[in-house]
């Protein structure tokens, strides 16, 4: 393959193939993201940090995780990510691994505003809440 | 008593109330006289027990005689407001209906989210009592100062909504509020209820009271503005509520997925009552929901005219046998009843029984249950093909349910024995069938299992109405969900201290619990808005703007113990006793299958060791459960 490195998964937005191709020089593997927007390789150059709350601990462990995203990262990368990171091991019940989404009442927040814009930028270094809340009756 | 028809003045003051912003006075209606007469508010009632069920309870406490017939002509049905019941306030678009309950022969009251009880108080009046039993079939208008009694003789056999249009069509364009009953308040079914605009009155067989009274709905409309005491610091008090609310992510769940957004996460935490409470969990709750967003909801609808939550679901089914129009619906513990608990599949069923509880007027609750129950009888041949009018009630066939629904609802066939409920109909049936029919008092269980949180044990095996997770507390949501609800404050421990599977410690928060969350149903509001963030003490402060009277969080939450514990007088002058407080033991063992079922840990293990501690928080005695002498005392009670 040379320089070139050829990636085959099943695409999150999709749900069917995907394959990207890229060539040029990494560090190691784990740099290298697919970029959702561009579909083409690069270095992710920002990072969130996602801090999960209440009972969803349980699933994402209690310390903050920094998740890297491309430069113009927006809610939807971070979906993906997300489903990347954590989506095998997290029960149906939160987790919608079809449509790459929270499954019921789980929000992402940040400065006490639900992020429900998939298409919303994300800032380098911005904080976001995983919120699960109850809708009892 | 005087019997008169009074026209009484529009917006006339007759007395100067401590309690300013109400208006001060009641509706007492005699059906069997077509006559009523309005009377003054009790003003120290009005102080002890503000309004809601806090004042139903206390005026069904000293005019009903113990032992009556609850389906007699001398139970009362009381259609109650507080203050705060008003479209301008979070969550004040709701009545609350409190009489004996058919089904229990106990305490009963039903909250509905309307806008009946704001439009109650436009019509000049706090509350109406109705006593006695009409002759003929009649219905009640109460327009701005004039009362009249309807033939209804052409709404029998009518759907809630045909009820409705037709009963509306008196006002002649006016905005009117109707409640009216089913079919199956007709047929005096033990579960009916009482519906406004696709909502229920659900509980405890409102409908089956209001129909035993040959009252077929009643309607208000009016122009009566209530005047706040100190206007500026109730709107002040009204819009720091809003805020609150608005900014609470709770208000955004509750829009986007309703209370059906639960059903996923409930199902996964062993909160999902299934087959007849044979198991806690399905595995299905998941599909359900992703079933339910894609093809039967249509947006999300607040049930009164300003609701900053809009929890409703608008649902329908586009095509096929289960075709369904568009219609208030689709709530969490209706979709679980018609799913889990019969082992159904079938979303598009599922809304379609919905839809059809509320136009016939049953209590979905109480009638999935019931349904689980004779699906369980079938299984067990316990009720053969010809008990059940030839129908195939075996686990899961979707087709069987909305038949069932309309026998039960006009008592036919099978209908007729399993209208009366699961504690009548399994003693009818017999041959071990009390075993599973799962109910605490006479009221069936709802969609929530205490083997997820046992909090959850305590208040379904004490529960003044029965086996209730809402009335007034979903005890689940402290231990598992980790929901305060801004009670630490009045000392309940953090929920973050607690597992949820243990049993020692939770009875004494239960107990404070217990009591601020009856404060929504004491103020006849919304209890979502405690959800979103709202607590006793934004509560206290719209009162205290309204009328006028000084009261905060603290003083609100010994109302809430005062109306417990008249409840519990109330039921035990009705012959419940300490034996009364359990649960079947069905639904404490471990699960027969899911998730749960090799986990010992979740069945509740000593419920008597968790009561006892609960009776000791409320100063009742511990192996009795009778309220003390002094608590009573205490609470101004005697």
């Amino acid at each position: 393959m040379g320089d070139n490195i050829i990636l085959c998964y099943k695409f999150p937005l999709t749900g069917g193939f995907g394959d990207a191709r890229c060539g040029g020089d990494f560090d190691s593997p784990s740099t290298i993201h697919l970029c959702l927007k561009c579909r083409t390789m690069e270095t992710f150059s920002m990072k969130v940090y996602l801090k999960p709350t209440c009972v969803l601990v349980e699933y994402f462990g209690t310390e903050i995780q920094e998740i890297e995203l491309p430069s113009h990262g927006n809610v939807r990368e971070l979906l993906v990510e997300i489903d990347l990171k954590w989506g095998a091991e997290l029960p149906a019940s939160i987790w919608n691994r079809e449509k790459c989404e929270f499954r019921g009442p789980i929000f992402l927040i940040t400065n006490k505003k639900i992020l429900n814009n998939l298409e919303t930028k994300l800032d380098d270094e911005q904080k976001i809440e995983i919120l699960k809340v109850m809708v009892g009756g | 008593m005087r019997l008169i028809k009074h026209i009484y003045p529009l917006g006339g003051v007759l007395f100067m109330a401590i309690f300013k912003g109400t208006t001060g006075k009641q509706l007492r209606i005699f059906l069997e006289r077509k006559e009523c007469i309005i009377e003054e508010v009790n003003q120290d009632v009005y102080e002890k027990y503000i309004g809601g069920i806090g004042y139903g309870t206390k005026i069904l406490y000293d005019e009903l005689e113990p032992g009556i017939d609850p389906l007699g002509p001398y139970n009362k049905l009381i259609f109650s407001t507080s203050p705060i019941t008003l479209n301008k306030v979070p969550g004040g678009g709701s009545i609350i209906l409190c009489y004996k309950s058919p089904l229990t022969n106990g305490w009963g009251d039903a909250r509905c989210g309307c806008n009946f009880g704001p439009d109650l108080k436009k019509a000049g009046l706090d509350h109406v009592i109705i006593e006695g039993r009409s002759e003929t079939p009649v219905y009640i208008c109460i327009n701005n100062g004039k009362v009249s009694f309807k033939p209804a003789d052409h709404l029998l056999g009518k759907t809630v909504s045909e009820k409705t249009d037709q009963i509306r069509n008196d006002f002649e364009g006016k905005k009117v509020s109707v409640m009216c009953i089913g079919m199956a308040g007709e047929n005096k079914v033990k579960f009916a209820s009482v519906m406004s605009e696709g909502r229920a009155a659900g509980r405890t067989g409102a409908g089956a009271v209001m129909g035993s009274k040959n009252l077929i709905g009643i309607a208000v409309t009016g122009t009566n503005e209530i005047k706040p005491a100190d206007p500026e610091k109730f709107i002040e008090a009204c819009k720091r509520a809003f805020k609150v609310i608005k900014e609470n992510p709770t208000s955004e769940g509750f829009r986007q997925f309703g209370t059906i957004g639960d059903m996923p996460d409930n199902d996964e935490t062993g909160d999902f009552p299934t087959k007849n409470w044979q198991s806690n969990s399905w595995g299905k709750g998941a599909a359900l929901f992703d079933y339910f967003q894609t093809n039967n909801f249509v947006k999300a609808f607040g049930c009164y005219t300003g609701c900053p939550v809009q929890c409703g679901r608008l649902a329908k089914v586009d095509r096929g046998k289960y075709k369904t129009p568009l219609h208030d619906g689709a709530e969490y513990e209706t979709m679980s009843v018609f799913t889990a608990f019969v082992l159904n599949e079938d979303v598009d069923a599922a809304v379609h029984c919905s839809f059809l509880c509320n136009e016939f007027g049953v209590d979905t609750i109480s009638c999935g249950a019931v349904i689980a129950f004779a699906m369980e009888c079938y299984e067990k041949g316990l009720l053969k093909e010809d008990d059940v009018d030839g129908l195939d009630l075996t686990w899961g066939n979707a087709e069987v349910l909305p038949t069932l629904i309309k026998k039960i609802a006009n008592r036919e066939g099978i209908g007729n024995l399993l209208a009366d409920g699961v504690k009548i109909a399994s003693k009818k049936i017999g041959k071990g069938s009390e075993k599973f029919a799962i109910h605490v008092k006479g009221l069936e269980g709802p969609a929530h299992d205490p083997r997820s949180g046992k909090a959850l044990a305590i208040t379904y095996a004490v529960g003044n109405r029965g086996m209730c997770h809402i009335q007034p507390l979903e005890s689940m949501a402290y231990d598992k969900g980790k929901m305060d609800w801004g009670m630490i404050k009045f000392g309940v421990e953090d929920p973050k201290g607690f597992e949820k599977w243990e049993e020692k410690g939770k009875g004494k928060n239960i107990k404070i619990l217990q009591d601020g969350l009856k404060l929504p149903d004491i103020l006849s509001t919304c209890k979502f808005m405690m959800y979103t963030g709202l607590t006793l003490d934004h509560w206290a402060d719209m009162l205290s703007g309204l009328t006028g009277i000084n009261i905060d969080g603290r003083k609100l939450l010994r109302i809430g113990e005062r109306v417990t514990n008249l409840q519990r007088l109330f039921n035990m002058r009705e012959g419940f006793t300490r034996k009364d407080d359990t649960l079947p033991t069905r639904v404490m063992n471990v699960p027969l299958f899911g998730k749960y079922k090799d986990e010992p840990d979740c069945a509740i293990k000593n419920l008597d060791a968790m009561l006892e501690e609960y009776y000791e928080a409320r100063g009742w005695d511990k192996k009795d459960g009778i309220p003390k002498e002094t608590k009573l005392k205490d609470l101004g009670i005697i």
